[in-house]
Protein backbone atom coordinates (compact mmCIF):
# COMPACT_ATOMS: atom_id res chain seq x y z
CA UNK A 1 0.00 0.00 0.00
CA UNK A 2 1.67 3.50 -1.16
CA UNK A 3 1.47 6.29 0.78
CA UNK A 4 -0.33 8.45 -1.55
CA UNK A 5 -3.58 8.20 -3.79
CA UNK A 6 -3.07 9.06 -6.96
CA UNK A 7 -2.85 11.88 -9.82
CA UNK A 8 -4.95 15.18 -9.27
CA UNK A 9 -4.37 17.46 -11.97
CA UNK A 10 -1.55 18.73 -14.16
CA UNK A 11 -0.99 22.53 -15.27
CA UNK A 12 -0.07 22.63 -18.93
CA UNK A 13 1.04 26.10 -21.27
CA UNK A 14 -0.25 26.75 -24.87
CA UNK A 15 0.35 30.03 -26.93
CA UNK A 16 -4.12 30.20 -27.23
CA UNK A 17 -6.08 29.22 -24.31
CA UNK A 18 -9.06 29.03 -26.68
CA UNK A 19 -7.00 26.84 -29.32
CA UNK A 20 -5.84 24.56 -26.71
CA UNK A 21 -9.38 24.31 -25.36
CA UNK A 22 -11.20 23.45 -28.21
CA UNK A 23 -8.05 20.82 -28.98
CA UNK A 24 -9.32 19.08 -25.52
CA UNK A 25 -12.81 19.56 -26.02
CA UNK A 26 -13.60 18.91 -29.74
CA UNK A 27 -10.49 16.52 -30.74
CA UNK A 28 -10.33 14.50 -27.45
CA UNK A 29 -13.96 15.06 -25.69
CA UNK A 30 -12.85 16.76 -22.68
CA UNK A 31 -15.61 18.75 -20.96
CA UNK A 32 -15.16 22.21 -19.81
CA UNK A 33 -15.07 22.55 -16.01
CA UNK A 34 -14.71 26.56 -15.28
CA UNK A 35 -12.66 29.03 -16.15
CA UNK A 36 -10.62 30.39 -13.29
CA UNK A 37 -10.06 33.94 -12.50
CA UNK A 38 -9.01 34.66 -9.27
CA UNK A 39 -7.75 31.64 -7.77
CA UNK A 40 -4.28 32.33 -6.83
CA UNK A 41 -2.32 35.04 -5.47
CA UNK A 42 -0.14 34.69 -8.31
CA UNK A 43 -3.52 36.37 -10.37
CA UNK A 44 -3.91 38.81 -7.91
CA UNK A 45 -0.60 40.11 -7.54
CA UNK A 46 -1.12 40.40 -11.31
CA UNK A 47 1.58 37.20 -12.30
CA UNK A 48 -1.12 35.05 -13.71
CA UNK A 49 -4.27 35.15 -16.01
CA UNK A 50 -7.59 33.60 -16.22
CA UNK A 51 -7.45 29.99 -17.25
CA UNK A 52 -10.21 27.38 -18.29
CA UNK A 53 -9.89 24.32 -16.48
CA UNK A 54 -11.32 21.00 -18.48
CA UNK A 55 -11.67 17.39 -17.28
CA UNK A 56 -10.63 14.45 -19.87
CA UNK A 57 -11.19 11.15 -18.09
CA UNK A 58 -11.92 12.27 -14.88
CA UNK A 59 -8.72 14.35 -14.96
CA UNK A 60 -8.52 18.08 -15.01
CA UNK A 61 -6.57 20.24 -17.58
CA UNK A 62 -5.98 23.70 -16.31
CA UNK A 63 -4.59 25.65 -19.28
CA UNK A 64 -2.39 28.62 -19.02
CA UNK A 65 -1.19 30.62 -21.34
CA UNK A 66 2.49 30.82 -22.72
CA UNK A 67 4.49 33.98 -21.30
CA UNK A 68 6.22 34.08 -24.52
CA UNK A 69 6.43 32.68 -27.16
CA UNK A 70 7.61 28.71 -27.16
CA UNK A 71 8.68 26.49 -29.85
CA UNK A 72 6.89 23.56 -30.81
CA UNK A 73 9.41 20.38 -30.13
CA UNK A 74 10.64 17.83 -32.92
CA UNK A 75 9.19 14.97 -31.69
CA UNK A 76 5.96 13.74 -30.59
CA UNK A 77 7.29 11.74 -27.89
CA UNK A 78 9.18 13.14 -25.23
CA UNK A 79 10.72 12.15 -21.60
CA UNK A 80 13.04 15.24 -21.51
CA UNK A 81 9.89 16.89 -19.54
CA UNK A 82 7.14 15.22 -18.87
CA UNK A 83 3.96 13.57 -20.17
CA UNK A 84 0.43 12.53 -19.53
CA UNK A 85 -0.82 9.72 -20.35
CA UNK A 86 -4.45 8.17 -20.81
CA UNK A 87 -5.80 4.53 -20.88
CA UNK A 88 -8.00 2.41 -22.76
CA UNK A 89 -8.91 -1.11 -22.35
CA UNK A 90 -6.88 -3.41 -24.96
CA UNK A 91 -10.27 -3.84 -27.24
CA UNK A 92 -10.65 -0.18 -27.52
CA UNK A 93 -7.52 0.99 -28.40
CA UNK A 94 -7.43 0.15 -31.99
CA UNK A 95 -10.43 1.67 -32.96
CA UNK A 96 -8.69 4.76 -30.85
CA UNK A 97 -5.58 4.40 -33.01
CA UNK A 98 -7.85 4.92 -36.14
CA UNK A 99 -9.96 7.26 -34.47
CA UNK A 100 -6.75 9.49 -34.23
CA UNK A 101 -5.71 8.83 -37.39
CA UNK A 102 -9.76 10.12 -39.02
CA UNK A 103 -9.08 13.48 -36.84
CA UNK A 104 -5.68 14.04 -38.02
CA UNK A 105 -4.09 13.76 -35.25
CA UNK A 106 -0.67 13.49 -35.41
CA UNK A 107 1.08 11.21 -33.40
CA UNK A 108 3.75 8.30 -33.14
CA UNK A 109 3.61 4.49 -32.66
CA UNK A 110 2.18 2.30 -31.60
CA UNK A 111 5.01 1.16 -29.91
CA UNK A 112 4.63 -2.45 -27.75
CA UNK A 113 6.08 -2.49 -24.22
CA UNK A 114 8.15 -5.70 -22.81
CA UNK A 115 4.97 -7.98 -21.88
CA UNK A 116 6.33 -8.27 -17.94
CA UNK A 117 5.86 -4.54 -17.53
CA UNK A 118 1.85 -2.62 -16.64
CA UNK A 119 2.02 -1.38 -20.72
CA UNK A 120 0.65 -3.28 -23.36
CA UNK A 121 0.95 -0.37 -26.23
CA UNK A 122 1.32 3.90 -26.93
CA UNK A 123 0.40 6.21 -29.00
CA UNK A 124 2.59 9.74 -28.10
CA UNK A 125 1.45 12.79 -29.24
CA UNK A 126 1.48 16.36 -28.68
CA UNK A 127 -1.14 19.28 -27.65
CA UNK A 128 -1.10 22.68 -29.59
CA UNK A 129 1.29 23.95 -26.87
CA UNK A 130 3.98 21.02 -27.76
CA UNK A 131 3.43 18.94 -24.42
CA UNK A 132 3.44 15.59 -24.46
CA UNK A 133 0.67 13.35 -24.29
CA UNK A 134 0.16 9.46 -24.97
CA UNK A 135 -2.41 6.89 -24.68
CA UNK A 136 -1.74 3.52 -24.06
CA UNK A 137 -4.03 0.08 -22.60
CA UNK A 138 -2.74 -1.37 -19.24
CA UNK A 139 -1.84 -5.08 -19.14
CA UNK A 140 -2.65 -4.34 -15.42
CA UNK A 141 -5.77 -2.69 -15.97
CA UNK A 142 -7.73 -5.46 -13.88
CA UNK A 143 -5.51 -3.98 -10.67
CA UNK A 144 -6.71 -0.34 -12.21
CA UNK A 145 -8.80 2.04 -9.32
CA UNK A 146 -10.63 5.03 -9.54
CA UNK A 147 -9.04 8.17 -7.09
CA UNK A 148 -12.48 9.80 -5.33
CA UNK A 149 -14.57 8.65 -2.62
CA UNK A 150 -17.56 8.15 -4.46
CA UNK A 151 -16.13 6.49 -7.92
CA UNK A 152 -14.98 3.66 -5.55
CA UNK A 153 -18.50 3.60 -3.81
CA UNK A 154 -19.83 3.12 -7.24
CA UNK A 155 -17.23 0.89 -8.10
CA UNK A 156 -17.74 -1.73 -5.35
CA UNK A 157 -21.81 -1.29 -5.62
CA UNK A 158 -21.66 -2.65 -9.43
CA UNK A 159 -18.82 -4.81 -8.55
CA UNK B 1 19.34 14.61 0.43
CA UNK B 2 17.91 18.27 0.40
CA UNK B 3 16.11 20.38 -2.14
CA UNK B 4 17.30 23.51 -2.82
CA UNK B 5 15.46 26.78 -2.62
CA UNK B 6 13.45 27.82 -5.38
CA UNK B 7 14.78 30.32 -8.11
CA UNK B 8 11.31 32.64 -7.34
CA UNK B 9 11.05 32.49 -3.97
CA UNK B 10 10.67 35.73 -3.46
CA UNK B 11 7.55 35.81 -5.17
CA UNK B 12 6.05 34.16 -2.23
CA UNK B 13 4.29 36.05 0.85
CA UNK B 14 4.65 34.91 4.55
CA UNK B 15 0.90 33.47 4.38
CA UNK B 16 1.79 31.10 1.76
CA UNK B 17 4.74 29.76 3.53
CA UNK B 18 3.18 29.65 6.98
CA UNK B 19 -0.16 28.09 5.24
CA UNK B 20 2.37 24.90 4.08
CA UNK B 21 2.42 24.61 7.67
CA UNK B 22 -0.53 23.78 8.52
CA UNK B 23 -1.66 20.00 9.50
CA UNK B 24 -5.12 18.34 8.61
CA UNK B 25 -6.73 16.12 11.47
CA UNK B 26 -5.33 13.04 11.42
CA UNK B 27 -8.11 10.66 9.23
CA UNK B 28 -7.99 7.73 6.24
CA UNK B 29 -10.22 9.28 4.35
CA UNK B 30 -10.60 9.10 0.98
CA UNK B 31 -11.01 12.41 -1.22
CA UNK B 32 -13.75 13.43 -2.04
CA UNK B 33 -13.01 16.32 -4.83
CA UNK B 34 -10.71 16.55 -7.48
CA UNK B 35 -8.64 19.24 -8.72
CA UNK B 36 -9.39 22.42 -6.80
CA UNK B 37 -12.66 21.13 -5.14
CA UNK B 38 -13.50 19.92 -8.91
CA UNK B 39 -16.28 16.96 -8.42
CA UNK B 40 -15.93 15.02 -10.52
CA UNK B 41 -19.40 13.17 -12.31
CA UNK B 42 -20.32 9.95 -13.76
CA UNK B 43 -19.32 10.57 -17.98
CA UNK B 44 -22.42 10.46 -19.64
CA UNK B 45 -20.44 9.85 -23.42
CA UNK B 46 -21.10 6.11 -23.79
CA UNK B 47 -17.52 5.88 -25.88
CA UNK B 48 -14.93 8.59 -24.69
CA UNK B 49 -11.89 9.48 -26.61
CA UNK B 50 -9.95 8.01 -23.49
CA UNK B 51 -11.11 6.42 -20.22
CA UNK B 52 -8.69 6.97 -17.63
CA UNK B 53 -5.07 8.33 -16.52
CA UNK B 54 -3.46 6.38 -16.15
CA UNK B 55 0.82 7.36 -15.51
CA UNK B 56 2.48 10.66 -15.61
CA UNK B 57 6.41 10.89 -17.16
CA UNK B 58 8.76 12.99 -15.60
CA UNK B 59 12.45 13.08 -17.06
CA UNK B 60 14.96 12.89 -13.84
CA UNK B 61 18.96 12.96 -14.39
CA UNK B 62 19.55 9.94 -12.02
CA UNK B 63 17.03 7.79 -11.63
CA UNK B 64 18.08 6.28 -8.28
CA UNK B 65 18.12 9.29 -6.44
CA UNK B 66 14.70 10.30 -7.86
CA UNK B 67 13.16 6.62 -7.43
CA UNK B 68 14.49 7.03 -3.75
CA UNK B 69 12.55 10.91 -3.18
CA UNK B 70 9.57 9.82 -4.87
CA UNK B 71 9.47 6.14 -2.68
CA UNK B 72 10.57 8.14 0.47
CA UNK B 73 8.92 11.73 0.46
CA UNK B 74 5.86 10.98 -2.46
CA UNK B 75 4.99 7.72 -0.58
CA UNK B 76 4.54 5.63 -4.09
CA UNK B 77 5.57 2.08 -4.05
CA UNK B 78 8.31 0.58 -6.42
CA UNK B 79 7.05 -1.27 -9.38
CA UNK B 80 10.02 -2.18 -11.13
CA UNK B 81 12.92 -0.84 -13.79
CA UNK B 82 12.90 -1.06 -17.38
CA UNK B 83 8.94 -1.62 -17.73
CA UNK B 84 8.58 0.36 -20.39
CA UNK B 85 9.82 0.58 -24.18
CA UNK B 86 12.61 3.08 -23.75
CA UNK B 87 16.00 2.10 -23.43
CA UNK B 88 17.09 4.58 -21.27
CA UNK B 89 16.93 3.70 -17.63
CA UNK B 90 13.41 4.30 -16.30
CA UNK B 91 11.51 2.93 -12.65
CA UNK B 92 7.63 2.56 -12.81
CA UNK B 93 6.07 3.43 -9.60
CA UNK B 94 3.06 2.95 -7.91
CA UNK B 95 0.00 4.95 -6.71
CA UNK B 96 -2.83 3.30 -4.42
CA UNK B 97 -5.47 4.16 -7.49
CA UNK B 98 -3.59 2.62 -9.91
CA UNK B 99 -2.15 5.68 -11.77
CA UNK B 100 1.60 4.44 -12.54
CA UNK B 101 4.51 7.43 -12.20
CA UNK B 102 7.68 6.58 -14.79
CA UNK B 103 11.21 8.01 -13.58
CA UNK B 104 13.20 8.39 -16.93
CA UNK B 105 16.53 9.46 -17.06
CA UNK B 106 18.32 11.74 -19.61
CA UNK B 107 21.30 14.37 -19.15
CA UNK B 108 18.57 17.20 -20.99
CA UNK B 109 15.98 17.70 -18.58
CA UNK B 110 13.37 20.74 -19.11
CA UNK B 111 11.67 19.99 -15.51
CA UNK B 112 9.24 23.41 -16.20
CA UNK B 113 8.97 24.62 -19.91
CA UNK B 114 11.07 28.48 -20.53
CA UNK B 115 9.05 31.12 -20.41
CA UNK B 116 6.12 29.45 -17.95
CA UNK B 117 5.28 28.00 -14.75
CA UNK B 118 2.32 26.79 -15.26
CA UNK B 119 3.06 23.35 -16.03
CA UNK B 120 2.38 21.42 -12.88
CA UNK B 121 1.63 18.43 -11.86
CA UNK B 122 -0.58 17.59 -9.01
CA UNK B 123 -1.41 14.35 -6.80
CA UNK B 124 -3.85 13.64 -4.42
CA UNK B 125 -3.46 12.61 -0.63
CA UNK B 126 -6.16 11.34 2.60
CA UNK B 127 -5.15 13.29 5.55
CA UNK B 128 -2.59 10.67 6.70
CA UNK B 129 -0.62 10.51 4.36
CA UNK B 130 -0.19 14.23 3.74
CA UNK B 131 0.58 14.35 6.87
CA UNK B 132 3.57 12.33 6.85
CA UNK B 133 4.02 14.17 3.66
CA UNK B 134 4.61 17.03 6.03
CA UNK B 135 6.85 15.01 7.93
CA UNK B 136 9.02 14.22 5.44
CA UNK B 137 9.14 17.79 3.89
CA UNK B 138 10.53 18.93 7.46
CA UNK B 139 13.32 15.60 7.48
CA UNK B 140 14.21 17.00 3.86
CA UNK B 141 14.18 20.65 4.32
CA UNK B 142 12.18 21.23 1.39
CA UNK B 143 10.99 24.50 -0.01
CA UNK B 144 7.27 24.47 0.52
CA UNK B 145 4.54 27.00 0.23
CA UNK B 146 0.81 27.08 -0.65
CA UNK B 147 0.17 28.77 -4.04
CA UNK B 148 -3.49 29.18 -3.27
CA UNK B 149 -3.06 30.23 0.28
CA UNK B 150 -5.78 32.68 0.67
CA UNK B 151 -8.23 30.76 -1.85
CA UNK B 152 -8.75 27.29 0.06
CA UNK B 153 -11.94 26.46 1.82
CA UNK B 154 -12.32 25.09 5.50
CA UNK B 155 -10.43 20.98 5.39
CA UNK B 156 -8.57 22.02 2.11
CA UNK B 157 -4.96 21.43 1.73
CA UNK B 158 -2.46 22.52 -0.79
CA UNK B 159 1.46 22.32 -0.83
CA UNK B 160 3.17 23.25 -3.31
CA UNK B 161 7.07 22.69 -4.16
CA UNK B 162 9.64 20.92 -6.71
CA UNK B 163 11.30 17.99 -6.97
CA UNK B 164 15.21 17.35 -7.03
CA UNK B 165 14.92 17.79 -10.80
CA UNK B 166 12.81 20.84 -10.56
CA UNK B 167 9.61 19.93 -11.27
CA UNK B 168 6.83 21.58 -10.24
CA UNK B 169 4.63 19.47 -7.93
CA UNK B 170 1.48 20.02 -6.09
CA UNK B 171 -0.44 17.79 -3.30
CA UNK B 172 -4.18 18.21 -3.05
CA UNK B 173 -6.02 17.24 0.25
CA UNK B 174 -9.84 16.95 1.33
CA UNK B 175 -10.63 16.70 4.55
CA UNK B 176 -14.13 15.20 6.30
CA UNK B 177 -14.30 18.84 7.57
CA UNK B 178 -14.57 20.41 4.05
CA UNK B 179 -17.95 18.68 3.50
CA UNK B 180 -19.62 18.63 7.13
CA UNK B 181 -22.39 20.66 8.27
CA UNK B 182 -21.11 23.35 10.15
CA UNK B 183 -24.01 25.10 12.50
CA UNK B 184 -23.17 28.45 14.41
CA UNK B 185 -24.95 27.73 17.09
CA UNK B 186 -25.33 31.00 18.96
CA UNK B 187 -28.79 30.37 20.08
CA UNK B 188 -31.16 33.13 18.86
CA UNK B 189 -30.07 35.86 16.78
CA UNK B 190 -32.11 38.81 17.22
CA UNK B 191 -31.81 41.38 14.08
CA UNK B 192 -33.64 44.08 15.04
CA UNK B 193 -37.32 45.36 13.79
CA UNK B 194 -38.29 43.35 10.85
CA UNK B 195 -39.68 46.77 9.87
CA UNK B 196 -36.37 48.11 9.02
CA UNK B 197 -35.60 45.39 6.27
CA UNK B 198 -36.64 46.47 2.55
CA UNK B 199 -37.39 43.85 -0.40
CA UNK B 200 -33.89 43.34 -1.63
CA UNK B 201 -32.34 43.96 1.59
CA UNK B 202 -29.20 41.25 2.05
CA UNK B 203 -27.36 41.55 5.62
CA UNK B 204 -24.58 38.97 6.77
CA UNK B 205 -24.53 38.49 10.76
CA UNK B 206 -20.54 37.72 10.30
CA UNK B 207 -20.44 36.40 13.65
CA UNK B 208 -22.75 33.14 13.11
CA UNK B 209 -21.74 33.10 9.16
CA UNK B 210 -25.40 33.59 7.96
CA UNK B 211 -27.57 35.70 5.77
CA UNK B 212 -30.58 37.40 5.85
CA UNK B 213 -32.38 38.42 2.60
CA UNK B 214 -36.06 39.84 2.20
CA UNK B 215 -37.52 38.66 -0.83
CA UNK B 216 -41.40 40.07 -1.67
CA UNK B 217 -42.03 36.58 -0.58
CA UNK B 218 -40.64 37.18 2.93
CA UNK B 219 -37.23 36.48 5.24
CA UNK B 220 -34.67 33.93 4.30
CA UNK B 221 -31.76 33.22 6.70
CA UNK B 222 -29.35 31.27 4.99
CA UNK B 223 -25.87 29.86 5.88
CA UNK B 224 -22.89 31.51 4.55
CA UNK B 225 -21.23 27.83 3.84
CA UNK B 226 -20.72 27.18 0.66
CA UNK B 227 -22.94 23.68 -0.75
CA UNK B 228 -19.95 22.41 -3.09
CA UNK B 229 -16.95 22.55 -0.41
CA UNK B 230 -16.98 24.75 2.83
CA UNK B 231 -15.69 28.11 1.29
CA UNK B 232 -17.72 31.56 2.94
CA UNK B 233 -19.63 32.73 0.12
CA UNK B 234 -19.90 36.51 0.15
CA UNK B 235 -22.60 38.93 -1.46
CA UNK B 236 -21.58 40.41 -4.57
CA UNK B 237 -24.44 43.34 -4.63
CA UNK B 238 -23.19 44.62 -7.73
CA UNK B 239 -24.37 41.56 -9.50
CA UNK B 240 -27.06 40.85 -7.26
CA UNK B 241 -25.75 37.51 -6.54
CA UNK B 242 -23.71 35.12 -3.72
CA UNK B 243 -20.47 33.83 -4.86
CA UNK B 244 -17.65 31.92 -3.78
CA UNK B 245 -14.05 32.96 -4.10
CA UNK B 246 -12.54 29.65 -3.62
CA UNK B 247 -14.17 27.57 -5.81
CA UNK B 248 -16.24 30.46 -7.75
CA UNK B 249 -20.14 28.71 -7.57
CA UNK B 250 -22.50 31.23 -7.81
CA UNK B 251 -26.27 31.46 -5.93
CA UNK B 252 -29.21 33.73 -6.44
CA UNK B 253 -30.57 35.71 -3.43
CA UNK B 254 -32.90 33.22 -2.82
CA UNK B 255 -29.85 30.53 -2.59
CA UNK B 256 -30.38 28.86 -5.70
CA UNK B 257 -27.60 27.64 -7.36
CA UNK B 258 -26.29 29.51 -10.59
CA UNK B 259 -22.95 28.56 -11.76
CA UNK B 260 -19.21 27.63 -11.27
CA UNK B 261 -19.64 24.13 -10.19
CA UNK B 262 -21.72 21.85 -11.45
CA UNK B 263 -24.93 20.71 -9.83
CA UNK B 264 -25.23 22.03 -6.10
CA UNK B 265 -27.86 22.06 -3.72
CA UNK B 266 -29.32 25.36 -3.02
CA UNK B 267 -27.90 27.25 -0.17
CA UNK B 268 -28.78 26.36 3.56
CA UNK B 269 -31.70 27.66 5.86
CA UNK B 270 -32.22 28.58 9.24
CA UNK B 271 -35.59 28.99 10.94
CA UNK B 272 -36.54 32.84 10.59
CA UNK B 273 -39.35 33.69 13.17
CA UNK B 274 -40.65 37.13 14.89
CA UNK B 275 -40.89 37.92 18.33
CA UNK B 276 -43.30 39.88 20.10
CA UNK B 277 -41.53 43.08 19.43
CA UNK B 278 -41.63 42.84 15.78
CA UNK B 279 -37.81 41.50 15.59
CA UNK B 280 -36.66 39.09 13.14
CA UNK B 281 -35.29 36.20 15.33
CA UNK B 282 -33.34 33.05 14.03
CA UNK B 283 -32.70 30.20 15.71
CA UNK B 284 -29.31 28.66 14.26
CA UNK B 285 -29.24 25.68 15.97
CA UNK B 286 -30.51 23.33 13.02
CA UNK B 287 -29.82 23.73 9.44
CA UNK B 288 -32.08 22.86 6.76
CA UNK B 289 -30.43 21.44 3.52
CA UNK B 290 -32.83 22.09 0.37
CA UNK B 291 -32.63 20.96 -3.27
CA UNK B 292 -33.89 24.70 -4.36
CA UNK B 293 -36.14 27.39 -3.31
CA UNK B 294 -39.43 27.28 -2.72
CA UNK B 295 -42.02 30.17 -1.93
CA UNK B 296 -42.84 28.59 1.36
CA UNK B 297 -39.90 28.65 2.89
CA UNK B 298 -40.23 32.34 3.04
CA UNK B 299 -41.07 33.67 6.58
CA UNK B 300 -43.92 36.49 6.42
CA UNK B 301 -43.21 39.28 9.78
CA UNK B 302 -46.94 37.52 11.39
CA UNK B 303 -45.50 34.33 11.99
CA UNK B 304 -44.38 32.94 14.83
CA UNK B 305 -40.44 31.28 15.04
CA UNK B 306 -40.87 28.29 13.33
CA UNK B 307 -38.96 25.75 11.13
CA UNK B 308 -38.09 27.12 7.97
CA UNK B 309 -38.03 23.71 6.04
CA UNK B 310 -41.34 22.99 7.19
Amino acid sequence: MANIEGLDHTGRSVPDVREGEDFYVSLLGAKHCNTIASATEDVRAGRGAPHPCNVLAGYLFVLFPHAKHLPLPDALKGEDGSRIAFAVSRQRFDDVVERAGDIGLSFEGPVTHPEHGPFGESIYFTDPGGNYMEICWRRDSDQARTRLAWEREAEAATA
Amino acid sequence: METAPTKDAGFRTKRQMEKAKELPSASDALPKYGGHGYVPTAEDDEEPFVERISHLVLGVTDVDRAEHWYNDVMGMDVLGRGLMADTRPHSVMRMNSGCLLVLVEGKDIVPRRPGTNAVHHAFNMTPNQYRRLQEKIEEYKIDAWVDRAQFLAQGEYNLNFRDPDDHALEVCCDTPEASELILPNVGILDCGPASQYNVGDVKLLKDADVYLIRLKEGFLAMSRWCTHMNGRIIWNREHWRFQCPYHHATFDRRGNHTGGQPDLDALRLYSVGFGPDGHVLIDTSQVTQRACFEPDQCVQPDRALVGAGA
